[in-house]
């Protein structure tokens, strides 16, 4: 049995530590990077979704601004974005290598495409639960929190699992400049040193953790509906 | 209990203006019951919308509700005292993601109960509509004249004095809008609950107001008692409304494509009566008969109680000798009936 193992990924077995160092290292970056950049796509999406023309705070100038932003941010290519941002990064994190210094480009590369579906969640709630909670006594907060929030925790759940498993992706290019990661592992010896086995063992286990969202996340969305 | 003065709403959508209401005035009695109809686009909606000011009328338009002047409150003041005027909408606005309970808590948050004591009012207001087997359930499991029917007892749960109503029955079918109006009417009665019932369908306002106003590009045209307004509409759009509803004036246009199918005889005449006032209680078609010895072949007829007095018609074809035709015509006339010879 081990004679097999020892015959099928053999690079992978004699750095047991390395991959799971990278694996913690990947989870890490996601953990941190998901929870900032699900807060600010958060209040960004509520924001686009209140002061639109149609919203419950309409603001023309506001909107438009904060409309234009996001589009510049979620066409520049994440690359760059790396490269572009490590003055900024040193500046909010004190260093712009490791897995730390990646934190910061990855919440700025995820935080526009979260916003953007998190506006168009909340934009298929029904005016109309709007308007009667207008007619109930509602205020603003009390419509963004019990009405636009409340209403679409099904659609925020399940775009928050689109940009999680996209998160994975950037994750991993992010660790290949030095963020360190299962993507620096899989390219500093699958691909630099041809140990092939460990490129499919790092394909697998980030399998592992993309089945894991979808599995949590399917199964709570299938508990609220009714 | 509602006074509505000068309203103008003008929308401005990409640099161009509209006037969806002009110069609006309207006063609504404390436990009336009373309807705003007219045809698609005329503004009711936005009216309506002005009286708990989820539109805002232009400068110079003043709501009172309540002995308060809704037009002179802070936004924060505004939404306490939107607690006292329930509304309810055509597509029910429940929200999907709480039970039929927690939807009727919902307004109940910002009275500052407990939750226990908001649970209490939820299920009262629940028996209220007959659903207190339905609290646990979830929208979605619920009928449409049902989901209606917890839209009412959201409405209702902070004991609001007015009840809004636009096209509430609208997407129903016809016996459970009967089962909606009658609910609307028990609620009038039970709890004096001042009622203003948006509608495009006629039969709304002639089974459950008392009160109708009519309504066309933004203008009151005519308002008045509902009988009155029926029996002898002033304005083209309420005689268009009430024409296109009625089978009578189907049954003419009929005659009016066929007058030989008629076959009239000699002296015979086609005659239209129409009940116009509240008077109209003798049995007129039978005297007509047996006093004048005039025989008369009814082809239609469509009556209808309104307010609780007949209002409509009969079309019919009179024979007899000249002057006892004559003589029964004016009897009738004499009866506040309208007398048309359609044909002779
Ligand atoms: N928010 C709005 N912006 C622009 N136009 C509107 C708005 N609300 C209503 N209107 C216009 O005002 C007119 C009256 O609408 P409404 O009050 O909904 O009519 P009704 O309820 O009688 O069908 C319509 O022509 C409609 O297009
Ligand atoms: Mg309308």
């Amino acid at each position: 049995m081990n004679d097999l193992w020892h015959s099928l990924i053999p690079n992978v077995l004699n750095k047991p530590d390395e991959l799971w160092l990278s694996t913690l290292q990947t989870l890490y970056m996601l953990g941190i990077s998901g929870v900032i950049a699900f807060a600010l796509g958060l209040i960004l999406g509520v924001a686009l979704v209140v002061s639109a023309p149609r919203g419950i705070l309409p603001n023309k100038v506001f909107f438009a601004t904060l409309s234009s932003l996001i589009n510049i941010f979620r066409s520049i290519p994440f690359v760059i974005l790396l490269a572009a941002m490590i003055p900024v990064t040193r500046l909010i994190v004190g260093t712009a290598i490791g897995t730390t210094g990646a934190i910061v480009p990855l919440v700025a590369g995820t935080v526009p495409f979260f916003s953007r579906q998190v506006e168009s969640a909340l934009s298929s709630v029904d005016l109309g639960l709007v308007e009667a909670a207008q007619a109930m006594g509602s205020g603003p907060v009390g419509i963004i929190f019990r009405v636009y929030l409340k209403e679409s925790i099904p659609a925020l759940i399940r775009v928050t699992q689109i940009t999680a498993i996209s998160l994975i992706g950037l994750t991993a290019m992010a660790g290949a400049i030095g963020g360190g990661g299962l993507g620096d592992f899989a390219i500093r010896y699958g691909h630099q040193r041809g140990q092939t086995d460990v490129t499919y063992v790092t394909v697998l286990v980030i399998l592992a953790i993309v089945a894991v969202i979808q599995i949590s996340g399917t199964t709570v969305i299938r508990r609220l509906q009714h | 209990m509602i006074k509505l003065e000068n309203i103008s709403k003008t929308f401005t959508a990409q640099g161009v203006s509209f006037k969806a209401l002009e110069g609006v005035s309207l006063e609504i009695e404390r436990g009336d019951i009373y309807g705003i109809i007219g045809f698609s686009g005329a503004g009711k909606s936005t009216l309506v919308r002005c009286i708990n000011l989820l539109e805002r009328p232009d400068q110079g338009g003043k709501v009172v509700v309540d002995g308060e002047e809704l037009t002179a409150l802070s936004p924060r003041e505004l939404r306490g005292r939107r607690a006292g005027i329930g509304m309810i909408f055509q597509h029910f606005n429940l929200m999907p993601s709480r039970s039929i309970l927690d939807n009727v808590r919902y307004p109940l948050q910002y009275r500052g109960l407990s939750k226990p004591e908001q649970v209490k009012k939820a299920l009262e207001m629940l028996e209220l509509v007959d659903l207190g087997g339905k609290a646990n359930n979830y929208p979605s499991e619920l009928s449409g004249g049902q989901k209606q029917r917890v839209a009412i007892a959201r409405a209702l749960a902070c004991e609001p004095k007015v009840l809004l109503s636009d096209e509430a029955t609208s997407a129903l079918d016809p016996e459970t809008t009967q089962e909606i109006l009658e609910l609307l009417a028990r609620l009038n009665r039970d709890l004096k609950l001042t009622l203003v019932i948006i509608t495009h369908q006629l039969q709304v306002v002639k089974n459950l107001c008392r009160h109708v106003a009519v309504m066309e590009r933004g203008h009151v045209v005519e308002q008045g008692e509902v009988f009155e307004v029926f029996a002898n509409p002033q304005n083209e759009v309420t005689r268009h409304f009430i024409n296109a509803a009625s089978n009578l004036s189907k049954a003419e246009a009929l005659l009016r494509s066929k007058p030989d199918w008629l076959n009239l005889l000699h002296g015979e005449k086609l005659v239209r009566l129409t009940y116009l006032g509240k008077g109209v209680s003798e049995p007129v078609i039978s005297k007509l008969t047996t006093d004048y010895q005039v025989s008369i072949n009814i082809l239609f007829a469509d009556v209808e109680l309104i307010g609780g007095y007949p209002l409509g018609g009969t079309v019919g074809i009179f024979s007899g000798a000249p002057q006892d035709i004559a003589a029964a015509l004016d009897f009738t006339r004499q009866q506040n009936i309208k007398v048309e010879v359609l044909y002779e």
